[in-house]
């Protein structure tokens, strides 16, 4: 199915997206992570970022992980050393900042129209989105590493006007 | 003497990702802000020869702080760092009258490259 604007298609943006939390995990966090197929499984201990955007691109992002997994990030992060409890939620914040600017630098580049990215937000427990803000389409990827599962949900509307 | 620089940025990753690029060499980092607004204060107090600003901030953001901080002093060697590096937001920064914006993850090479191009204005 084709987007407004023809050159960014709903495909792009899951491939866009896919990638870039692949590769930035990688390169950022050092860890691997792989695609698999939504399952709704539970993931206990769970934080969630949220990350809005706002533009071409109306998003909001939502990805929850297990608590190991946040640690793990964190601790990729910093050298492979183990992160301060207060310090964790602002090195996966940042985490999430670099995911998602990263895709959103592609997607802007490719629509030739700004989107700007929210302050991430990390919290506790699964995030209530607000029900009376709605989008057009919708994105759920899972990720699996060795410490957990990460779940993205993304929301958005891409608009050429 | 070592070249100074003030991280204006919320995140400590970044903060300890540039105090490690410049260990050893001719930089130093004798400051760090979470926001711009601190990073005000904290410029007026150390007068760095090199600032790196985040765009994205809680508070009032980047651009903002670029803003406020040229004015104070219209010649501050401002790096503009940000996950978000589209055509746009390079031409948002050059707006204000910034040559530099680099993107994260910061690479090392790069990062000590342009600070030896905005020093050696």
């Amino acid at each position: 199915m084709k987007l407004k604007n023809s050159i960014v298609t709903m495909s792009t943006i899951e491939n866009i997206f896919n990638q870039s939390f692949v590769d930035i995990t990688k390169k950022v966090a050092l860890l691997d992570i792989i695609e698999e197929t939504p399952t709704h499984s539970e993931i206990e201990d769970l934080y969630s970022g949220i990350i809005i955007t706002n533009g071409v691109y109306n998003s909001i992002l939502i990805c929850t992980m297990h608590e190991s997994v946040m640690k793990e990030i964190s601790k990729g992060m910093n050298n492979g050393k183990k992160v301060d409890s207060e310090d964790i939620e602002l090195y996966v914040g940042e985490y999430l900042n670099i995911v998602c600017g990263n895709a959103l630098t592609q997607i802007n580049n490719l629509a030739g129209k700004a989107s700007r990215l929210s302050v991430p937000v990390i919290i506790k427990g699964p995030y209530q989105k607000n029900e009376e803000v709605e989008y057009e389409q919708m994105i759920e990827f899972n990720f699996s590493s060795w410490y957990g599962l990460i779940r993205v949900n993304m929301e958005y509307t891409f608009s050429s006007s | 003497m070592k070249k100074t620089i003030l991280v204006i940025d919320d995140s400590p990753f970044v903060v300890n990702q540039i105090k490690e690029i410049t260990a050893h060499t001719e930089y130093e980092v004798i400051g760090h802000a979470k926001t711009g607004e601190a990073g005000i204060e904290i410029f007026k107090e150390l007068h760095p020869d090199i600032i790196t600003l985040d765009i994205i901030m809680p508070g009032i953001d980047g651009m903002e702080t670029a803003k406020e901080i040229l004015n104070l002093d219209a010649d501050a060697n401002i790096l503009m760092l940000s996950s978000l590096c589209d055509n746009g937001t390079l031409e948002e920064v050059k707006s204000i009258g910034l040559k530099y914006l680099l993107p994260k993850p910061i690479e090392a090479g790069l990062l000590l490259a342009t600070f030896e191009l905005l020093t050696k204005r």
